[in-house]
């Protein structure tokens, strides 16, 4: 079975990086937003929604977290992995529904293998 | 039983111990005339024993009953309550006095013993801008380490996952153009990772000094940032145009001016997925108010601005700008930078109300010609 992923992440070059790996990987990346609004906007458009979501924190208009909330509430089983500079929110990002936190810089293994612990848990 | 002779000996002695006190001491009467005052007292209101005796208070210094002070003493006068207060005297010359302040009710009417603690209020007053000074270098420090340590995690992911994505073509013999991309974003990260540090060194460089102003000539600031920006962006499809007038127009700048267009070209070509990368150097003199200005343009066609951020983006320190990322410490550099120049920047649409269509950042400067 391939996994989906969505990608919030507002750098262009980060965005390219983590579509290329996760591809490499065997993931299906069905979309990429470059910040908050444009990632609820999207998941709500989604006839399937993505198995994963990989957030960022710091992005304009409206941050990972925010999006996050908007995002639970339309789908509650959502699993949201936050990857993200701001050691600071890692608590508030768990304790508000997220089910990973990857600070950054982070190996790109640690993100396959969050992933691949997590669809086989779904399983 | 006392005597005369000795009752008069007591009121002398206690005369010649208020006489030599070191606070302020003066007796009032129901009248508010001064029946007594000694020489620290007169001089707290800038004036002599001999001026102010058997004169009232209103006379020597007119308006003192709509006072706060004097409310207090027609309250200690009236309810025969002492009182303890400090007091903001102004003086006839504009210039102010603190006071302290115990009213005592006596016989004769009240007694005020003054100490003097101008000083004091002005330290205090010195000490609570030092702490504001410090609190505000405090916020700041914490403000630049926040975006430093976010912008160098991210650099640093970047880098981190090109080298993952590098080991995995590398294994699987993909296509080495692949590869050439991913070390390209290497190398660029790397040169992001340098203009970061650059950007902080500026900063605290204009925090600490007051690098002082030249006239120079900005045509050619401009063309020596524009060929940098080529140099630095070789890879990228870049086509710079410029639009200046024949007569280079002179501005009263410093090195750091460099850096300014810089940042503002180097935005331009980041945060823009074009084919070709399209920008457009324009400027123009104008007259506002009596005075000649320089309107520099710079117009892009990529990302662009939304309305929202088009102010955040030069904010620095304001609690909005930790939510984002992106142009980082480059445009609240910029704006400090033209700021320390009397100099404006302000972002609008190429295309009013599309900011997709990409962004014209204008600067405003006065023009240094009458100057030479």
């Amino acid at each position: 079975m391939k996994y989906s992923v969505f990608i919030v992440e507002d750098e262009p070059i980060l965005q390219y990086l983590y579509e290329s790996l996760l591809k490499s990987a065997g993931y299906l990346v069905i979309s990429t937003a470059k910040n908050g609004e444009e990632a609820i906007t999207k998941f709500r458009l989604f006839p399937n929604k993505p198995d994963f979501i990989l957030m960022d924190y710091r992005m304009p208009i409206k941050n990972g977290l925010e999006a996050m909330e908007e995002i639970l509430r339309v789908q509650p089983s959502s699993k949201i992995i936050f990857a993200s500079a701001d050691r600071s929110i890692k608590e508030k990002a768990l304790s508000s529904g997220a089910v990973g936190f990857l600070e950054k810089p982070f190996d790109s293994a640690d993100l396959i293998h969050y992933l691949k612990n997590l669809g086989q848990a779904e399983a | 039983m006392v005597t005369k002779e000795e009752f008069k000996i007591s009121e002398e002695s206690l005369k010649s111990t208020l006489d030599n006190m070191r606070e302020g001491c003066q007796i009032i009467s129901p009248e508010w005339r001064y029946l007594y005052i000694n020489a620290v007292a007169a001089n707290h209101g800038h004036s002599t024993v001999e001026k102010l005796l058997g004169k009232t208070m209103m006379e020597m210094y007119p308006n003192i009953e709509k006072t706060p002070m004097f409310s207090e003493l027609e309250k200690c006068m009236k309810d025969r309550i002492p009182i303890v207060m400090e007091n903001q005297f102004a003086y006839q010359n504009g210039t102010k006095g603190w006071f302290e302040l115990s009213i005592q009710p006596v016989p004769e009417g009240i007694l005020l013993f003054s100490v003097d603690i101008t000083n004091r209020k002005k330290t205090e007053e010195q000490l609570i801008e030092s702490e504001k000074k410090y609190r505000e270098a405090y916020e700041q420090v914490n403000f630049y380490r926040d975006l430093f340590t976010h912008d160098i995690n991210n650099i640093l992911q970047n880098i981190i996952s090109s080298v993952d994505l590098c080991f995995h073509s590398m294994e699987s013999f993909e296509q080495p153009q692949k590869t050439r991309d991913i070390l390209n974003i290497i190398k660029g990260q790397v040169i992001r990772g340098g203009n970061l540090v650059k950007n902080i060194q500026t900063i605290s460089q204009l925090d600490n000094l007051n690098t002082p102003l030249k006239i120079m000539n900005l045509t050619d600031k401009i063309n020596e940032s524009i060929k940098y920006i080529q140099r630095r962006f070789v890879t990228k499809p870049l086509k710079i145009l410029t639009d200046f007038p024949k007569k280079a127009p002179l501005i009263r700048a410093n090195e750091l001016l460099l850096d300014v267009f810089e940042i503002i070209l180097a935005n331009a070509v980041l945060y823009n997925e074009k084919p070709i990368i399209e920008i457009i150097v324009k400027t123009t003199q104008l007259e506002l108010d009596g005075h000649q200005f320089i309107r520099i343009e710079f117009k892009d066609n990529g990302w662009g601005i939304e309305d929202v951020r088009k102010e955040l983006i030069f904010q620095e320190g304001h609690h909005e700008k930790k939510r984002q990322s992106g142009m980082g410490l480059g445009l609240s550099l910029v704006k400090k930078v033209l700021n320390s120049y009397n100099g404006q920047i302000w972002v609008e649409d190429i295309l009013r109300g599309d900011h997709s269509k990409g962004s014209n950042f204008i600067i405003q400067i006065q023009e240094a010609i009458h100057e030479i």
